[in-house]
């Protein structure tokens, strides 16, 4: 019986240590993730929203909710695609919820444009940037999405499609609207 | 047009998180992380692993205190970590004041829910009262410097109007729930009066910075003020649904003059919405925006009501409460 005990014990404790081996191969794959990805999904955030301690919550948010994902035992195949896609719920949810100032709103609240000390100051983003959000602000989500993820981050066509789950078709016809708008623009 | 596009948009790729921003959000996340372990993981099992032990078994025995703390009251073992831990953990992984703000609400909430728990088992003693009172206060003077801070950084009204007016919702919401307990005849009945009275006049405050915001919006005009007021009408509509929903979800807990009364006032949030659509389609978007969200308000209002009522298990009336758990007599 004792030897009985102890085989039960072993057996149970290599479940255990599997379960152990597991979370800790979640946690390193998911904070390799982290490292890899963080910035780029960073500033998609920032662009789409214009804020920088919002984007910051949001980055934040978008991985906790990846790792709730991975605890339930669910594979990511394509860790980047995946962190976009949650990122962009988070975006429309946030952009649903508030109106982000526009360089006109600023105007009308009192801002001085020409000062790059109080754009930076208002919405936390250099004043290398302003063209960047000035035509950014132009386009509607979708495009700004493409125009960002082609523009900012360099990404193919095919990358773009890939990380969207649409087809390359529909990122290309996106990205030709998004430049007739802006066309004049520049 | 490409190569401008290039020269423009390449420069953003420069923007990024600073090194001590990206390891503070993963100090955050392993946080979390450590939080909200694998479901398997078994204590023993650590001690066959040193190199994490330390750190891993503090984390994961913080981390299921840390959840069975969630649903602690006042005078439970548990309850300062569900204080201390969990809530503090909550409010400093925020970076905006928007995301504090809303944490802030979500912390009256719990405070109050906790003291309506007391209230229907009674529990709420004097010390603890003053325990929850005190937690409220400190709360609401936080809430107050986080709304400061968005109104000084982002200078958007309507921001500082949507957190004020959910936080109205929920004050206002508990307020009613409270009332309920207070007209029974019972030794924690002054208990109930001082936490409403308290509760009231953090709704007098809220209502007043709410009218403050207001009155700015209602005079605003611009591309900006347009858009979010046909946003707020869509989200003011679809809250007004979902309280009518949860409302007739949840009959049980009404007695039919309450029920009557909550879906007049549902009615009163769709006359709202209709006044908010008329100045709109004259083109006074700020007035719109207003109406829609006093609407939402109204919604809000109904539903956090309907949803105390059917997790404390009440059975609300136009002038009293009929428990359906037993009260301890005096």
């Amino acid at each position: 019986m004792r030897f009985a005990l102890i085989d039960g014990f072993c057996k149970k404790n290599t479940i255990l240590m599997s379960n152990q081996d597991e979370m800790i191969e979640i946690e390193k794959f998911f904070l390799d993730g982290y490292d890899k990805h963080a910035d780029e999904i960073f500033r998609h955030i920032a662009f789409r929203i214009f804020d920088r301690d919002r984007a910051k919550d949001i980055l934040q948010d978008t991985f906790s909710r990846t790792w709730e994902y991975l605890v339930k035992g669910r594979k990511i195949d394509n860790p980047r695609a995946f962190l976009y896609k949650v990122a962009n719920n988070l975006i429309i949810d946030e952009v649903k919820k508030r109106t982000h100032l526009s360089l006109d709103g600023l105007a009308e609240a009192g801002v001085q444009i020409e000062d790059p000390t109080r754009f930076e100051n208002k919405l936390s983003i250099s004043f290398d940037y302003k063209e960047s959000v000035s035509l950014l602000e132009q386009l509607e989500e979708d495009y700004k999405r493409v125009m960002i993820m082609r523009y900012i981050e360099e990404l193919s066509v095919k990358e773009i499609a890939r990380v969207l789950g649409v087809s390359e078709n529909l990122v290309s016809v996106r990205l030709n609207r998004a430049l007739t708008k802006l066309r004049n623009l520049i | 047009m490409q190569e401008k596009l290039k020269q423009i948009f390449g420069k953003g790729k420069n923007f990024k998180l600073l090194p001590e921003e990206k390891q503070l959000i993963k100090s955050h996340l392993v946080l979390f992380a450590r939080n909200n372990p694998l479901g398997k993981t078994n204590f023993l099992n650590l001690f066959f692993k040193p190199v994490f032990a330390a750190s891993l078994i503090t984390a994961l025995l913080v981390g299921s205190a840390s959840a069975l703390a969630e649903t602690a009251l006042p005078g439970m073992l548990l309850y300062p970590i569900k204080i201390r831990v969990n809530e503090q953990v909550k409010e400093f992984l925020s970076f905006s004041s928007d995301a504090k703000a809303g944490w802030n609400i979500k912390i009256a909430e719990r405070r109050l829910t906790e003291a309506e728990k007391l209230a229907a088992k009674g529990g709420l003693s004097f010390e603890i009262k003053t325990e929850i009172s005190s937690r409220l206060t400190e709360n609401f003077e936080r809430f107050e410097i986080n709304v400061k801070k968005i109104e000084e950084s982002k200078k958007n009204d309507k921001i500082v109007l949507e957190i004020n007016s959910d936080f109205e919702a929920v004050l206002e919401a508990h307020e009613n729930i409270l009332s309920q307990f207070s007209v029974l005849e019972s030794k924690q009945k002054q208990e109930i009066k001082d936490l409403i009275g308290d509760v009231g006049v953090s709704v007098k405050r809220v209502a007043e910075m709410r009218r403050v915001q207001e009155t700015l919006i209602a005079s605003s005009t611009g591309l900006d003020i347009e858009m979010a007021a046909r946003d707020k009408q869509k989200t003011a509509r679809s809250e007004v649904e979902e309280a009518v929903r949860l409302l007739s979800d949840n009959q049980a807990h009404f007695e039919i003059e309450a029920y009557f009364k909550a879906g007049e006032r549902l009615g009163e949030a769709n006359k709202k919405i209709s006044e908010g659509d008329r100045v709109m389609s004259e083109g006074k978007f700020g007035e719109a925006f207003t109406k829609f969200q006093e609407a939402m308000r109204t919604a809000q209002n109904a539903r956090l009501l309907t949803s105390s009522a059917a997790e404390l298990e009440l059975k609300i009336e136009g002038n009293g409460l009929e428990l359906e758990l037993e009260l301890e007599k005096e």
